[in-house]
């Protein structure tokens, strides 16, 4: 995540970035953490990064099956043919659902116990500007991928068990790109 | 006449051993005699009995007890014990009160039976002494009681009194023959008429019987016999029963009408197997409904008088301890009867059960008994070992209580025992190393007494290289059972994150110099890893090594997925480590 400060053209100045990390697997934790362990200077295009404290982050435990959900990073919902969906979208839970399902049958073997509902209270449309080193092969440098993303607060029910872990799983696609991880804000009783 | 006396369950092999070691007791020491030195011989399957002898065994039988648990050596011993710790000046007050406790108690006892004037005299003379100054006369009152206790008389009364009334009415037969409280004034020669009168008198009348109803050719032997022995209440019976009849007629009686015994099936059974027999695992005859024999509500088990004879001989065939019950606190001393059963030959369940008792009066810890008595195992041996197993019980006649263990030894705890049996002598204190295992032979995992002795470590800051032991010994175990022989590399799995916890603890008493953190981590750890929550357990664990900022060793996540070790070996063992304190002989013996 990032603390934002100036915006230099296509470049973002930062004094320190913060990167969180959200997984149920203690193994992949594990290994990620001896690996941050055994080498402390990154380069990344150019840039060059200092690891400095790793800290385990307080995860919330969901007891009921209401929880209000705040985005850290912004959903991505598209649908069948890879067009973003509005949280305002008629559609928009159906696809919530697909998404879900199918990301906890590919973590458990199993998808949802029971259908998500979900009721947006504010959320904020996003465009995310990107690139990849294959988009750049294909389309140069000056191009880049849009995608359409919400950040946001929202309220979901469902089975505390599969919140729980789409909480540490992240809700959205492209998860691995930093798309869609959650915050619980509040457990309702 | 000859009797075999075959082996059978373990009561009454329990019974068999007590009966020969009475006998050879009376052998050595004469109170068999010379023609009658052969009477009890030893076959594979058991014994063979010579009835000639029995009247003479009461009296071996008393004589044994008496020197079993003769209550002057015990008092002579404990008083020597006591006055080499009066003579410490500083600690005087402290013994001298206890040693009074202990001189006013026995003499009490025996005040009540005989008037004694010397004991009275001391008595008095011993409460006037108050100072460390008057110790010389303190050891010469001592000298002097010691003489008192050993009086025959006393002795005799006094022992009588505690193995009737610690031993043989509790724990085996409640208040029957000998031991009602009716035949408390009895003395030597009047307890040896009872046991004649109730136990060896039947048993001559009904093989007699037995023998005259096999071989004779007429009714009128039988007759005879029964008129001769008409004071015998069951002849009477019979006589009765069996008026007008033929010799067939009676023969057919005695087939269909009389039941064969439980213990000895080939004898006849005029008795029955309840609570005044073998009142462990005995019921009141006429509240065991569930014991009827063939569905018939108004017939116990049937037992024969000779079988009901050599159960009485149960509490010489067992060996008999104290033995602490619980954990921490809530622990109970209760005096135990135990055995060692095997299906092997008479000689060698003989044999077995003289090392335990040998052991036992030693007080070695069980994994020592355990281990001595498998040295023998041998690969030809394997089907003996398999079939090896310990009994013990606790019984109490009054509370109508038995607390009856069997502890099985299949073939790889065997193994494990003669090969690692020693490395369990680090486990102390004691009672955690008796709860191990004893579990373990129950074929439990004794990873709860693990958690206690882990525990138990914190809050007291004992050293962990016990529960480390445990850990790693527990881990054998289990390795064993699973088929694995060779320790090396699962010894050095243990070892490696018992190391982990060292360094931790190092790592964070550097960085926040003070146990207090440690101890709070050890807790929550020991928390998780005893309500199985592997998650938590990883979750304090990552957070430990993140505040250290040290690389967390992959051996953990066999907390995960229990590839190599077990979840609660891989907790255990890294707890224990936490909690270690430095010192250099703990050291030594981790490396054990």
């Amino acid at each position: 995540m990032i603390g934002l400060d100036t915006l230099k053209g296509n470049e973002i100045e930062l004094d320190e970035l913060r990167v969180v990390i959200s997984s149920p697997d203690y193994e992949f934790l594990l290994h990620l953490y001896n690996g941050l362990q055994s080498k402390k200077r990154f380069e990344y295009k150019g840039y060059e990064f200092i690891r400095r404290k790793i800290v385990m982050g307080e995860e919330k435990k969901i007891t009921s099956s209401v929880v209000i959900f705040r985005t850290l990073s912004p959903l991505l919902i598209e649908d069948e043919k890879k067009i973003p969906i509005a949280p305002d979208d008629p559609n928009y839970e159906k696809h919530i659902n697909y998404l879900a399902d199918t990301i906890l049958y590919e973590y458990r073997g199993r998808g949802l116990y029971k259908p998500l509902t979900v009721r947006p209270i504010r959320f904020k449309k996003m465009v995310i500007k990107e690139s990849n080193h294959q988009f750049t092969e294909k389309y140069g440098e000056q191009q880049h991928l849009y995608f359409t993303a919400y950040h946001g607060l929202f309220h979901m029910s469902g089975e505390p068990a599969d919140l729980q872990l789409l909480y540490q799983l992240g809700l959205s696609k492209r998860r691995n790109q930093g798309f869609g991880m959650l915050e619980v804000e509040e457990v309702k009783e | 006449m000859k009797v075999e006396l075959h082996m059978g369950g373990w009561m009454i092999n329990m019974g068999l051993v007590g009966l020969y070691r009475v006998f050879e007791y009376g052998r050595k020491h004469e109170i068999i005699s010379e023609e009658h030195k052969h009477s009890v011989t030893v076959k594979p399957w058991g014994i063979e009995l010579d009835t000639e002898v029995l009247p003479q065994l009461p009296r071996a039988y008393f004589l044994y007890l008496l020197e079993e648990y003769s209550v002057a050596r015990r008092e002579c011993e404990r008083l020597d014990a006591y006055i080499e710790q009066v003579k410490n000046e500083e600690q005087f007050k402290n013994h001298l009160t206890a040693i009074k406790k202990v001189i006013s108690d026995t003499g009490t006892k025996i005040i009540k039976y005989f008037t004694h004037e010397t004991l009275e005299s001391i008595l008095k003379q011993i409460k006037e002494i108050k100072k460390y100054e008057q110790v010389h006369q303190l050891e010469e009152h001592i000298r002097t009681l010691k003489q008192v206790y050993s009086e025959p008389k006393i002795n005799e009364k006094l022992t009588f009194n505690y193995f009737k009334h610690a031993i043989l009415k509790p724990l085996f037969f409640g208040q029957v023959s000998f031991l009602n409280v009716s035949k408390n004034n009895l003395d030597f020669e009047g307890h040896v008429e009872e046991f004649y009168n109730s136990y060896i008198f039947p048993v001559v009348n009904d093989l007699y019987l037995e023998s005259v109803i096999n071989d004779s050719h007429s009714m009128e032997e039988i007759s005879s016999l029964l008129e001769k022995q008409s004071e015998y209440q069951l002849f009477r019976q019979l006589k009765r029963a069996w008026k007008k009849k033929t010799l067939e007629e009676v023969r057919e009686y005695v087939k269909t009408e009389i039941n064969k015994c439980l213990l000895f099936n080939e004898r006849l059974a005029f008795y029955n197997f309840e609570e005044m027999v073998f009142s462990p695992i005995g019921v009141a005859k006429d509240k065991a409904f569930n014991f009827s024999w063939y569905f018939n509500g108004e017939q116990p088990r049937p037992l024969s008088s000779l079988a009901k004879l050599v159960l009485l001989f149960a509490p010489i065939g067992s060996t008999i301890y104290y033995k602490n019950e619980g954990i921490n606190e809530q622990t109970e001393r209760r005096l135990y009867a135990g055995f060692v059963q095997t299906d092997a030959t008479f000689a060698e369940v003989l044999q077995k059960n003289n090392h335990f008792r040998e052991l036992k009066k030693k007080r070695e810890p069980f994994n020592k008994i355990v281990s001595q008595l498998v040295q023998s195992v041998k690969k030809e041996s394997e089907y003996t070992v398999d079939h090896l197993f310990f009994l013990e019980f606790f019984s109490d006649y009054d509370s109508k209580k038995t607390h009856l263990h069997y502890y099985h030894l299949p073939m790889y705890l065997a193994h494990y025992f003669k090969q690692h049996a020693d490395r369990l002598d680090y486990i102390k204190p004691y009672d955690y190393r008796e709860q191990f295992v004893q579990s373990v032979l129950r074929g439990a995992d004794p990873i709860h007494v693990i958690y206690h002795y882990l525990r138990d470590c914190i809050k007291n800051e004992r050293s962990t290289n016990g529960p480390y032991i445990a850990v790693r010994e527990r881990n054998r175990i289990l390795q064993f059972k699973k088929g694995v022989r060779d320790m090396a590399t699962t010894d050095k799995r243990v070892t490696a994150l018992f190391m982990q916890g060292r360094e931790i603890r190092d790592a964070i008493i550097r960085s926040s110099g003070s146990e207090k953190k440690v101890t709070s981590i050890a807790y929550r750890l020991l928390n998780a890893a005893k309500a199985g929550n592997r998650k938590s357990f990883m979750d304090t664990l990552l957070r430990i090594y993140m505040s250290t900022d040290r690389p967390m060793s992959p051996i953990f996540l066999n907390a995960l997925h229990e590839r190599d070790l077990d979840f609660a070996t891989v907790a255990n063992a890294f707890i224990a480590g936490l909690l270690a304190n430095q010192y250099k002989e703990e050291q030594e013996e981790v490396q054990a």
